[in-house]
């Protein structure tokens, strides 16, 4: 996995959401396979399935091998569908949150988050970290077999900003975070992430657009915003 | 969980939902109260559930009920479900899978799992995989046509299923199944050796805590475990905390594991029906209301009409009260008359061998038109197995059982009902008892991407007991009362529980060597000898009619005599009252079963004898020929009493002094015929087959050995099969019953240990759908 950093000043002027730290990140996955394999252990380890022996070791690792290639196969295809859908969201929302534990050292937010499964109606944000400044971030990822989709996800951020989305999903999550946490957040301190995957030509086009629409009006007010393009190469 | 809350109509469930999903995936559906939880969002709000519903399948483990996977989290639980078929070559559920690989790799398994795991499913591939013989021992004799009648479809034609050890069929036979109770478990030594067991399966193993049953289950177990230590032993339990105890207290040797699985397949939504005849939300497991949520409605009635199942547990003395008729005629609105042609055929069975009809009419019967069922203890085995038949083809609606049902029946209902909640034994026993019970609870239907659940309904004033018993934590003993000293012990069970613990029986005569010898030491050969030649005439017993037109005094003699044989093999010189009035009760009963009559005939017999059917017969002929006027007529039957009769009771039992009788001061108009049924079966069973029937045969057969007197051989054979004909008695080896002689034994040209040698008789029962399951493997 490559992660480029852009400087925000190529796209937006000095004065513009001032009390913002916000960040351009390109990443580049280069190690799908990898990647895969890491998500895929995130769920099967902690099933409580993975704690019987139900399993013959050896079926066990031919088995865990297939699903990397049939999800890597999913996620190359570019075939649309359910579950091709959900798999690339998965993708998304796990490589942004490891990029940001290993580029930015936040810490993440477990499971319960990964676990959350796209429900009509929108039920809440995918994933969450808690930056340096222990600043809790709320993630959005999207994910699009051909599309670019930024300005669904941070349209989605905007829209759960206003209805407060944020707090609501404080209460589960307050017993995984520390108080420091919960003071910034109540002090209306907090971060957004917007993940999405890259299908364009310019890097450039993308952040600029997203930059400058409107609902980075709601989200340049708080104090931190990761920009996050995902591509697989 | 139960929350207020959830009652509100606009309430927002989303979060809930995924913590409760999020918690099966963690720790899977071991949390009754997350089932709960999840059983009553669905109820109020199946759309709320629907689309989480496959995932929680997936989390459940219950991969037979999910369709493709559509999200990331699906897909990589099919690949848990696809490693476990690679691994075990079979859809199991994970619990099953893993218990299925550590039977393999061990020599003694020992495990505990809630009801509705698929314990049977995992048990049926064992049998199918297993190579050579198989010894299952089940806690009661209810359990063995239901084991066998669904082990006989798993395995293959030449693999041999029966109840009772007995090789047979050698020719056509490749290896055994044996299915039997402990009690059952020391015919097996007469065969050991000419046997190749692999594996013993031990279900519902917790019968070690039985006192007198549990010494028993103890001593086979050891005794098998010296005779075969290859063979693989496994152990089942339901809602059992320490599993393992079962290895260490009878020092199974070899490697030995165990495992506590605590998943859950289905759901459970309780309820507490108050006085008025209303029902109430409430949660044994963490209740947030204050009692206050009611049910809308009956919850039997509705799930009755949505042509659901319901069990009401109730108590024996409700069902021969008939205080369980007010119940049903509240609900047979919603069970209509079956119309339906092969439950026709069930009903009708049931009516043949109950010998039932119009004028002898038995609730059983008329009930199960209705699709509503009676079921407990003293219907005999064999109705209670086409009870059972027909309730497993769906056929079933309503079912009142007694406490018989927990150990006997694994059928789940959509509704438990527990109207009658007195549990015996230790609060071991009682817990587990009541686990098991409320385990019956919930269906899990065949429809894929369903989470079901079932309701238990209490009454309210049982509310905090039963959360009590539900919560309690069931352990069984790590010492064996075979290893204890001084056992707190009846004297009427002394003899046997030395001989097990002492493994000192008679293996052939079946009795403890004690009770042989005092047989031989006793006095008893002028009464066998008076026996002998009171029943023989020419050579063939006498009928129960004959029997009642000998004089009084013969016949006292007769009974004293049975008496003083009965009481030899005890350590004592003199029966009871109770004792005495039983054993003369059943001597007619065993004259007619020695005859070859049929349960129907015998019940028939006994009910005309108790409703004083020929004093009956007497008036009616002096009515119709005018020696008596209809005033009188009715005057002179109104006087009619039924005959008093003592209720069958276990033999011996020094405590029973007295005799209760169950037809008291009664008209014949109102005999029920139900009743005779039970308490018939009842002497049938506890009295005759298993209270008299291994003495007498032993002291019969005693005086064969001495004096070579014919007539006492054939006793002995009568008693012990109901015939002396050698066919017949081959017949009753290769498990036919006395009512399936008639079409049978001209069908046959000879039987013998090889097999049987049909003629073409027998080709016009093969399109019967049940005498064709009887011969398949014999054909």
């Amino acid at each position: 996995m490559k992660v480029t950093k852009i400087d925000r000043l190529n796209y937006l002027k000095p004065e513009q959401y001032p009390n913002c730290d916000i960040f351009c990140l390109h990443v580049l996955i280069d190690d799908l396979e990898m990647i895969i394999a890491e998500m895929r252990v995130v769920i099967a380890g902690t099933s409580w399935i993975n704690r019987l022996r139900s399993i013959d070791q050896k079926i066990y690792t031919v088995n865990s091998k297939k699903t990397i290639d049939k999800i890597v196969n999913i996620i190359t295809s570019r075939v649309v569908n359910e579950l091709n859908d959900s798999v690339g969201e998965y993708m998304i929302s796990y490589t942004a949150q490891k990029m940001l534990v290993d580029s930015f050292n936040h810490f993440r937010l477990p499971l319960a988050e990964l676990l959350k499964e796209k429900i009509s109606g929108n039920p809440g944000f995918d994933f969450h970290t808690i930056s340096e400044k222990k600043l809790l971030n709320f993630g959005e990822a999207k994910f699009s077999m051909k599309e670019t989709p930024k300005d669904l996800a941070i349209n989605q951020i905007s829209d759960f900003i206003k209805d407060e989305k944020d707090y609501g999903e404080l209460l589960s999550l307050k017993p995984l975070v520390d108080s420091l946490v919960i003071d910034n957040m109540d002090d209306g301190k907090r971060g957004y992430i917007a993940a999405f995957s890259f299908n364009s030509k310019s890097i450039d086009t993308i952040f600029k657009h997203a930059l400058n629409s409107d609902a980075m009006k709601n989200i340049g007010k708080y104090q931190e915003f990761y920009l996050i393009a995902i591509q697989v190469c | 969980m139960l929350d207020k809350m959830w009652f509100d109509i606009d309430v927002e469930l989303t979060d809930f939902i995924f913590s409760l999903c999020t918690e099966l995936h963690k720790e899977g559906p071991v949390d009754s109260d997350v089932l709960e939880s999840l059983s009553i969002i669905k109820s109020l709000y199946p759309e709320k559930i629907a689309p989480f519903e496959n995932d929680i399948l997936y989390y459940m483990g219950l991969f037979y009920k999910t369709t493709k996977p559509t999200n990331f989290k699906e897909l990589i639980y099919q690949e848990f479900a696809d490693s476990i078929k690679e691994t075990t070559s079979c859809d199991f559920t994970p619990v099953q899978a893993d218990a299925f690989n550590k039977i393999k790799s061990s020599n003694n398994f020992s495990f505990s799992a809630p009801t509705s795991t698929g314990k049977s499913f995992l048990f049926n591939k064992l049998l199918q995989e297993a190579k050579g013989d198989v010894i299952v021992v089940v806690p009661s004799r209810a359990l063995l046509s239901e084991y066998i009648s669904k082990i006989s479809v798993v395995v293959g034609k030449d693999v041999l299923v029966l109840s009772f050890i007995d090789i047979i069929n050698k020719k056509k036979t490749k290896r055994n199944i044996f299915v039997i109770t402990p009690e059952r478990g020391d015919d097996l030594f007469q065969k050991i050796d000419e046997l190749n067991i692999d594996l013993f399966m031990f279900d519902e193993a917790q019968l070690t805590e039985d006192k007198l049953r549990g010494l028993k289950f103890d001593s086979f177990v050891r005794r098998v475990n010296k005779k075969c230590p290859k063979a693989k032993k496994v152990f089942a339990h339901p809602f059992i905390d320490n599993p393992e105890a079962q290895i260490i207290k009878n020092k199974l040797i070899g490697k030995s594991s165990f495992a506590n699985y605590q998943q859950r397949s289905v759901g459970k939504i309780f309820l507490t029906r108050k006085k008025n005849d209303s029902f109430v939300y409430f949660s044994p497991f963490n209740d947030k209301t204050n009692g206050d949520i009611v049910y809308n409605g009956d919850p039997i009635e509705c799930v009755l009409n949505r042509k659901g199942t319901c069990l009401i547990y109730v108590s024996k003395n409700s069902i021969y009260t008939s205080v369980i008729s007010e119940k049903i005629q509240r609900y047979i609105v919603q069970c209509p008359l079956i119309a339906d042609s092969r439950a026709l055929k069930y009903i009708e069975k049931v009516e043949e061998f109950l010998g039932s009809n119009k004028r002898k009419s038995s609730m059983i019967v008329e009930m199960m038109r209705h699709g509503i069922i009676i079921h407990h203890g003293s219907i005999p085995l064999r109705v209670r197995s086409i009870i059972e038949q027909f309730i497993t083809a769906g056929y079933a609606r309503l079912c009142f059982a007694t406490s018989t049902l927990i150990q006997g029946v694994n059928m789940p209902f959509d509704l438990v009902w527990i109207d009658n909640f007195r549990f015996w034994g230790s609060d071991d026993e009682k817990s587990l008892d009541l686990k098991n019970l409320i385990g019956r609870a919930g269906r899990t239907n065949e429809k894929s991407n369903t989470f079901d659940f079932g309701y238990v309904v209490i009454n309210e004033s049982n509310r905090g007991k039963f959360t009590e018993r539900l919560l309690y934590t069931s352990r069984i003993s790590e010492d064996s009362l075979l290893d204890l000293e001084g056992h707190d012990i009846f004297e009427d069970v002394e003899d046997e529980i030395n001989a097990i613990i002492n493994d000192d029986f008679d293996i052939d005569l079946k009795m403890p060597n004690i009770q042989v010898e005092r047989l031989k030491d006793s006095n008893i050969d002028v009464d066998i000898a008076y026996i002998l030649d009171s029943f023989f005439v020419n050579g063939k017993p006498i009928s129960g009619k004959e029997y009642y037109n000998i004089s009084k005094v013969q016949r006292d003699k007769i009974k004293k005599a049975f008496q003083h044989i009965f009481v030899s093999h005890l350590n004592r010189r003199e029966l009871v009252g109770g004792e005495r009035s039983v054993l003369s009760t059943a001597i007619p009963l065993l004259l007619w079963t020695i005859q070859g009559k049929t349960f129907a005939e015998i019940v028939s017999l006994r009910y005309s004898f108790l409703s004083m059917r020929e004093e009956q017969a007497r008036l009616t002929k002096q009515l119709v020929e005018g020696f008596i006027s209809e005033p009188i007529f009715l005057q002179e039957q109104d006087k009619l009493r039924v005959r008093e009769s003592p209720s069958a009771h276990s033999l011996p039992d020094k405590s029973y002094t007295k005799s209760n009788s169950l037809f008291k001061d009664m008209s014949p108009m109102k005999l029920s015929y139900d009743l005779v049924i039970y308490d018939t079966y009842d002497y049938m069973d506890k009295v005759i087959s298993l209270s008299l029937k291994n003495p007498m045969c032993a002291a019969f057969f005693l005086y064969y050995d001495k004096t070579n007197d014919s007539r006492a051989l054939a006793l002995s054979n009568y008693i012990s099969y109901g015939t002396n004909d050698r066919k017949e008695i081959w017949l009753k080896r290769y498990g036919f019953e006395q009512e399936d002689m008639e079409w049978l034994k001209p069908c046959v040209d000879d039987i013998d240990e090889n097999q049987i040698t049909f003629n073409d008789n027998i080709k016009q029962y093969l399109d019967d759908e049940q005498k064709s399951v009887l011969l398949e493997r014999y054909i």
